[in-house]
């Protein structure tokens, strides 16, 4: 006997396939036959959903396990499909039956489909272990055995139509591409959104050091972490509360490293070296070694090539001090050079133009850095606020407890900041957000343009990791499954966003679309140009937090890059997905040359991405 | 929020680990041995989550309510005498005087029933979402057989919009800085001048554009300053387009009242919102021209370049205000005929409000409206209705301008909100953050201006633009010194104001009862209901009427075939032209009034139908006639002419 609450779940999936059944075939103005089209697909697509399955048994308080079908997904489809059998039959047998002019309302045939598909899948899952036990090739024969008439059927309408069918795609397309560019918008805006929300943090406040300190550092052939070490060692927090665990590598390429990091750690008792032996070496495996040697209770990332602010420890303790129920505290990582790296080679013109293009130009810079100051200073909070937060994978303090709870990092996830804040999110961890020019890490931008891809593709393959790994799907409440799904999916939505306004001109020039369509068409740019217009109100932000000098042309190359960098994410999009499907989920590793250091720490009025 | 013991480790649990589902740790609530730290508490379910919502959102509400209960209590009672004076007899009183009401009725209806913008070829006289916003009334209420004629329906919209434009200038008062008596005072000039109930009953444009329009001016004086604020006025302001292209004129206007109202925090960002969505959604128009390749002009199509040069030079002017046989000296005399006390009274307030800084632009709005009634041009006969709140808020501020600010105890320090005690608690005021911050000092006294209250009890004051009361040393009175002279100009000052609400009561209620009394018995619109009803019962052969727009959508639901032919089309439209071979002799019918002779030149075949046609039938004294058009050797009669 199914339990009342799978009951209640098949009879809140009926209610919608009526509900979506009649919206179709009414206003919409969808065929009658397909009108149960998108009922069906959603409830395959998203069983939890719109289908009739409801959320597995809690798998702990609160918390409803939305992941993965109780069904195979082919098994639903097969169930789906008896349902549109159901309906169709309902159609026409019964308008058969009753006679030419009356017809079986659409409402009773969609309740009778979807009655059938709910009883199947309900009488199927109690004998789960049965549908299990069947062999995977006889039950997808059978499935697909189901399916084919439906799928005849659809193939047929949708060659009759494929004019209409293409459109109605691409309007789907173009509205849904809106919706995320508004979200992106309104979100990156979020910091600005009431004028008390600009300057949150107080740096006047300040309690006495409490908290002990363990800053992680894992380096990896970075020449430059003796500057990084000492600098974090020069801060003003005490040095017996700070504790630097630097993780190297035990081989032939980390040995100028390695002798760095000993040499300091032999003056500083403070400073641990530890060089774990084997070949594989990654950010995630090297932060989940030097877990176990952490013996401070805020655990701290430190990227070797970052530049820590002076007050940030004092600040961090205060806020661990002030907010009790916060575990994991994000501060600001800012990108720097808004125009070329210092000491970059310049060797002649007779290079080709590719290698100068890729090396020589500048022009996405201002734009990275922008991308950095928007993120941490106004889409974070609000990731924060809304409790689904994918961290930075720097200058994040973690209480200590917190991260044994989570079990740490994952170590087989590209991006193991952002899995870490997803699991976070699960379980409840609130976390905090703050940004203020004077505390924020400064980087700089990645030394080339390759090098930016190289970057962008194992972020976004990170994200599809953390996407089909699935943990978000535990996520307590429906608005924050779905901005979850939303932010990890934003590698499809970056490669789709690189096509929509070429495929909306061929769209409108070859297909003749409805003038109505053509404007919908023209509404994910209409966006797209706000994001635009906003991100020139953040850049006069930036340059003013920073004290930067920038000019008209900055800004003027900031609007003007807007399509090229856009061109550029989906060309990483699509790289992530190709390096995903081909399964080469190894390391690529970001180099740096070091451009910010020296350029001060917003004391001076500093010519933007100038040589130190 | 108590700060459990974080360092403890037997107090953390792993969320994946099995034992969460124990029944121990089920009950965490009941339990408080394994009570966890904060910092892991499992967020709460969907369901936990949304009461939680709603009733924190019911929480706001009602307090929201309770801060706000005199103005809510005055607001729906001055709904009730509106709607009495608006609503009763809308449709009977002004009568069908103007063909316009019926073009806006038949696009709206061709919108809703054809999927077209127009009922004839759309020639963007005028950008469409005004009918647009009919046409989804008629669609949600089924206006149009429901409603006894098609304009009817469209003057139902006109009601409901009056009552939302009522509640925006209130709000827009209040935040202005009126006290919630002038703020109601200019709610009720507004609606009961007669010539609002003129121009307001009427299915116009601009009443839809007007009503926009004050909810972009409510938005861009929004006290929160956020952003959500800012893209709404655009996103107004861009409706008021939509709906009437001459609201433009009000942008510079809406755009310095926004920056006076800033903070400097996120001005940046405040700006750059509301002009993006502004020309985002105004910029739609040009996507749609540009989308049927009809921007530009070319041959054989319509073209928007050729629609505004038209309305902006081409169009025939009608003469200058000064020449008393011009058309715009007519229109200017109709409307004083109306009422001229409220729209020269305000523009009378206009001229001292310009002094202050705070209110100068609705001053100068209204006095910029007012001169362009002296160019040289095209003037519309309901543009007055612009003109309305505006002048209604002039008067209504001087008044509270020169009423001197009740201080709650002398010498004694001072509440910030005089009038409202609740709000006086919830300060939680943000210091403003702006370069104007400086001028928060009252010149005369050399007190903060905050100290002499800030009047609205809506505003977060985060920037004060300057004291609320007028800052010219002739008015300060009240001042700390309190002398002998500053009282009895404070006593003269009320005396003032007092005499002249009281006369003005006199005075309208004088002058505009008659005609409110007019406007709520007097059915004028029954000709026009009477040949519709007559031309349906008696006329049913298949001869092609032509109409006003005003009969011609009423003939059109009722299925009248062919389908009638509005008069302005059967000369200037090509389509229409051709189904005409034989010129006005194809015509069978003619349905309307007698046009002006300025109208026949341009309709050289509706004069020469008119010319060959005799009446069979006349509504309200030849308002309007159903003619037969006889060509020669017949003769006229029903049910077929006899030839």
């Amino acid at each position: 006997m199914p339990t009342p609450r799978r009951l209640a779940g098949a009879g809140r999936g009926v209610a919608t396939h009526v509900a979506l059944t009649v919206l179709c075939a009414g206003p919409l103005a969808v065929d009658r036959q397909m009108a149960y089209l998108l009922p069906m697909a959603l409830a395959v697509l998203m069983p939890r959903t719109c289908g009739r399955g409801g959320p597995r048994e809690a798998v702990a308080v609160g918390l409803d396990d939305h992941r993965g079908a109780r069904l195979p997904r082919s098994v639903q489809f097969a169930c789906e499909a008896a349902g549109w059998y159901v309906y169709l039959a309902a159609g026409e047998v019964g308008t058969g039956r009753l006679g030419g002019s009356s017809t079986v309302p659409v409402w009773a045939g969609a309740l009778g489909g979807a009655l059938v598909a709910s009883g199947a899948i309900l009488v199927l899952g109690h004998l789960g272990d049965l549908v299990r036990a069947a062999r995977p090739g006889r039950r997808r024969l059978a499935c697909g055995l189901a399916a084919t008439p439906l799928a005849v059927l659809l193939v047929v309408r949708a060659a009759e139509h494929h004019h209409a069918v293409v459109l109605a795609l691409w309007t789907g397309v173009s509205l849904s591409m809106l919706v995320v560019a508004v979200l992106t918008l309104v979100r990156g805006q979020f910091s600005w959104q009431r004028p008390e929300r600009v300057d949150h943090v107080d740096l006047a406040d300040t309690l006495a050091p409490r908290h002990r300190f363990s800053l992680i550092v894992p380096a990896r052939d970075e020449p430059i972490l003796g500057r990084t070490l000492t600098q974090v060692l020069a801060g003003d927090y005490p040095a017996d509360l700070v504790e630097l665990v630097v993780m190297v590598s035990h081989d032939e390429v980390d040995r100028e490293t390695r002798q760095i990091a000993e040499d300091i750690a032999a003056r500083h008792p403070n400073v641990h070296v530890i060089a774990p032996r084997g070949s594989q070496r990654s950010k995630p495996l090297s932060l989940e070694n030097a877990r176990q040697y952490c013996t401070g209770d805020l655990i701290g990332v430190v990227d070797a090539e970052s530049l820590i602010a002076e007050g940030l420890l004092s600040y961090v303790n205060t806020l661990a001090l002030r907010q009790s129920d916060v575990g994991i505290f994000q501060g600001g990582v800012q990108l720097m050079n808004v125009r070329a790296p210092g000491g970059e080679p310049t060797d002649g013109g007779a290079r080709p133009v590719l290698r100068r293009l890729d090396t020589d130009t500048s022009w996405w810079r201002a734009r990275n850095c922008l991308e950095y100051y928007i993120w941490f200073m106004s889409r974070l909070r609000f990731q924060a606020r809304a409790r689904f937060i994918p961290l930075g994978g720097n200058t994040v303090f973690i209480r200590r407890e917190v991260l044994d709870a989570l079990d740490g990092w994952d170590v087989t996830c590209l991006t193991e900041d952002c899995d870490l804040g997803v699991r976070a999110s699960v379980a409840g961890v609130r976390t905090t957000v703050f940004y203020h020019p004077d505390l924020t890490t400064r980087e700089e931008t990645p030394e080339s343009l390759t090098k930016l891809v190289i970057q962008r593709t194992r972020w976004m393959m990170g994200f599809m990791q953390v996407l089909f790994k699935g943990d978000w799907r535990l996520l307590p409440g429906t608005r924050q499954r779905l901005m979850a799904a939303e932010m990890l999916t934003m590698p499809f939505f970056q490669a789709m966003a690189g096509i929509l306004l070429p495929v909306s001109l061929v769209l409108t020039w070859f297909l003749a679309a409805p003038t109505g369509l053509v404007i919908v068409f023209c509404l994910p740019l209409g966006a797209t140009v706000m994001t635009v217009c906003s991100e020139q109100a953040a850049f006069r932000e930036f340059a003013d937090a920073y004290d930067l000098d920038i000019s008209w042309w900055d800004s003027a190359r900031l609007i003007l890059s807007s399509p090229f960098y856009q061109l550029v994410l989906s060309i990483a999009a699509v790289r992530a997905t190709a390096r995903l499907l081909r399964g080469r989920v190894d390391w690529e590793k970001t180099s740096h040359s070091g451009a910010h250091h020296g350029a001060g720490a917003g004391t001076g009025r500093v010519p933007a991405g100038a040589p130190s | 929020m108590t700060s459990p013991d974080l360092t403890s480790p037997d107090r953390t649990r792993d969320p994946a680990s099995p034992d969460l589902t124990s029944p121990v740790s089920a009950q965490p609530l009941l339990t408080p041995q394994v009570l966890t730290p904060q910092v892991l508490a499992p967020p709460a379910s969907a369901t936990a989550w949304t009461v939680t919502a709603l009733r924190g959102l019911a929480a706001r509400g009602a307090a929201w309510g309770r801060a706000h209960r005199h103005s809510l209590v005055l607001v729906a009672a001055l709904l009730a005498v509106v709607t009495v004076v608006h609503g009763v007899n809308f449709d009977g009183w002004p009568g069908r005087v103007t063909d316009d009401e019926g073009t806006y009725a038949a696009q709206a209806y061709s919108m809703q029933y054809w999927n077209r913008i127009a009922h004839y070829t759309y020639w963007y006289d005028h950008p469409f979402g005004g009918w647009l916003l009919i046409a989804i009334y008629t669609k949600l209420t089924d206006g149009f057989h429901r409603a006894t004629t098609a304009v009817t329906a469209a003057r139902e919209l006109m009601f409901l919009l009056h009552l939302v434009s009522c509640v925006l200038i209130y709000r827009f008062g209040r935040l202005l800085g009126l006290r919630r008596f002038f703020s109601a005072a200019a709610v009720l000039v507004f609606s009961l001048s007669p010539l609002a109930i003129w121009y307001q009953r009427m299915a116009f444009l601009d009443n839809i554009g007007v009503m926009w329009l004050l909810a972009a001016f409510v938005a861009a004086v929004s006290p929160r300053r956020s952003l959500l604020a800012a893209a709404l006025a655009g996103t107004f302001m861009a409706f008021a387009f939509w709906s009437k292209e001459t609201t433009l004129l009000f942008l510079p206007g809406l755009y310095i009242l926004l920056r006076q109202h800033r903070d400097d925090r996120n001005w940046r960002f405040v700006r750059r919102n509301f002009l993006g969505c502004l020309i985002g959604i105004c910029g739609i128009y040009l996507l749609y021209a540009a989308a049927k390749n009809e921007l530009f002009e070319g041959p054989g199509h319509v073209s928007l370049e050729w629609a505004v040069r038209w309305q902006l030079f081409d169009r025939a002017s009608s003469g200058s205000v000064l020449d008393r046989g011009s058309d715009t000296y007519n229109v200017v005399r109709s409307w004083l005929d109306l009422d001229p006390y409220l729209v020269l009274g305000g523009i009378a307030a206009a001229v001292p409000l310009l002094a202050l800084r705070r209110l100068r632009v609705v001053a100068v709005l209204l006095l910029l409206q007012f001169g362009f009634v002296f160019r040289d041009g095209y003037l519309p006969n309901p543009y007055v209705t612009a003109m309305l709140p505006f002048a209604a808020l002039c008067a209504a501020v001087l008044l509270d301008a020169v009423l001197p600010r009740r201080r709650s105890r002398p010498g004694g320090p001072l509440r910030p909100y005089p009038d409202d005690p609740d709000v006086t608690s919830s300060s939680g005021i943000p210091a403003p953050r702006s370069s104007a911050s400086e001028r928060t000092f009252d010149e005369a006294t050399g007190r903060p201006a905050a100290a002499y209250g800030d009047p609205e009890p809506d505003t977060v004051p985060t920037r004060i633009l300057e004291a609320p009361r007028p800052r010219a040393s002739w008015l300060a009175a009240g001042g700390p010194a309190g002398t002998l002279a500053a009282r009895v100009l404070s006593a003269l000052r009320r005396a003032v104001v007092a005499v002249t609400v009281v006369a003005a009561a006199i005075a309208l209620t004088w002058a505009w009862a008659p005609k409110i009394h007019t406007a709520l018995t007097d059915d004028a619109s029954a000709p026009s209901r009477d040949a519709t009803r007559w031309f349906l019962a008696h006329v049913h052969d298949h001869r092609t009427v032509i109409t006003d727009d005003i009969a011609w959508t009423d003939l059109v639901i009722a299925g009248r075939r062919p389908l009638p032919v509005w008069f302005y089309k059967l000369d200037l439209d090509p389509q229409v032209q051709a189904q005409f071979p034989h010129g006005w002799r194809d015509v069978g019918y003619l349905m309307m009034g007698k046009p002006p002779d300025s109208v026949l030149t341009e309709v050289p075949t509706v004069a020469e139908a008119l010319r060959h046609s005799v009446v069979l039938q006349s509504f309200g004294d030849g308002e309007i006639e159903i003619r037969q058009v006889v060509p020669p050797g017949c003769r006229a009669g029903l049910p077929a002419l006899r030839c």
